[in-house]
């Protein structure tokens, strides 16, 4: 497969992944560059012991949790319980608020719950993360019932 | 999980029209790589021709004095763990693209700390084998022309300054570093 068939492919779920991290446009851009630069120079060495998507996820959260120069300007704090949301806001305040609310959990939630929003199977997270399938599985659940109950006390849906 | 799918076609609704064209991607990564690589090639080429230049010396100089070869030898050491050093950096990163999440920052986090306390111990033993070298090797030439004292003080008071302050600074420095990275990904890894 082609370097450039491989970004047309994988670069707009890295970018969303990486928005998921950062809730920064600017950021999220330079993360999704820094990874294909890591995907274009290891791609020779990649021996198909796993899936491409897998390999070319697992490169985008490394990416996300070694940018420490930039992860001192986030603000990690705790998921909020009473954030304010105008429920018949517009689907990019929506989408604003989605972002605001992944990226305060914490960094692996991140990255997992950003996984899940790409379809990713929960087999082949488990394998990104490193995490046993089962483990994954209840994190998942935890996370996902933490967002919908956020949106729904919201108004949202 | 209706309100889950509505979230998830929120998530697909983000726009990407920010990333850039795959050609403009190539085109920052042939210059990234050029750059990675001048650098890297131009730190082992100053290894190289140190020690081209070392050899040289060893078999054009026919020296009198003992120490002039032993401080040849430690020189050469010192240029030997230093391209060691750099060539040892170059392949741990070579073999770092295929771990899990959790693997990788496991990896990171023992290698960070090899890397300290390697770093110390290398820079140290190459500082002594170069700062020896250096010494005995301008003793010969120093003796034959009487200034022997004025000669050995100023590569002895240049060697402290560099022992004694430049080295600690960059040490300190370089701990603060890595213990600020160190403990990020401990906290990381604290939550896998």
């Amino acid at each position: 497969m082609k370097f450039e068939e491989i970004y047309q492919q994988y670069a707009p779920g890295v970018f969303r992944l990486c928005m998921g991290y950062v809730n920064n446009h600017e950021q999220a851009r330079d993360l999704t560059q820094d990874t294909f630069i890591a995907v274009w120079k290891y791609l020779p060495s990649f021996r198909n012991e796993s899936k491409l998507s897998t390999w070319i996820y697992r490169i985008a959260s490394n990416n996300c949790f070694t940018a420490v120069e930039k992860a001192k300007r986030f603000v990690l704090t705790d998921f909020p319980e009473n954030l304010a949301f105008e429920p018949d806001s517009s689907k990019e305040q929506q989408l604003q608020f989605l972002y605001k609310c992944i990226s305060e959990l914490p960094e692996t939630e991140r990255i997992i719950i950003s996984l899940v929003l790409e379809d990713v199977h929960q087999e082949e997270i488990a394998s990104i993360v490193g995490l046993s399938y089962v483990n994954t599985r209840m994190k998942i659940h935890r996370i996902k019932e933490k967002l919908a109950k956020k949106f729904k006390n919201n108004g949202s849906f | 999980m209706e309100a889950f799918n509505d979230l998830q076609q929120l998530w697909l609704s983000t726009s990407v029209k920010a990333l850039p064209h795959s050609g403009e991607l190539l085109k920052t990564i042939r210059a990234h790589r050029r750059k990675a690589m001048l650098t890297s090639a131009a730190a082992m080429a100053f290894g190289i021709v140190l020690l081209a230049v070392m050899v040289w010396v060893l078999f054009a100089y026919k020296s009198a004095y003992i120490t002039t070869r032993i401080g040849e030898a430690c020189l050469l050491l010192a240029i030997g763990i230093f391209l060691a050093a750099k060539f040892t950096i170059f392949k741990k990163a070579l073999n770092s693209s295929s771990y899990s999440n959790a693997n990788f920052l496991k990896a990171l986090k023992d290698d960070q700390l090899s890397l300290l306390t390697s770093l110390k111990r290398m820079q140290g033993i190459g500082f002594a084998f170069a700062s020896s070298g250096l010494l005995l090797y301008v003793y010969e030439e120093a003796a034959k022309n009487s200034h022997v004292v004025l000669a050995l003080s100023l590569v002895a008071a240049w060697l402290a300054l560099n022992w004694f302050v430049v080295r600690p600074f960059a040490l300190r420095r370089r701990l603060k570093k890595d213990a600020e990275a160190i403990q990020r990904i401990e906290q990381i890894i604290n939550q896998l």
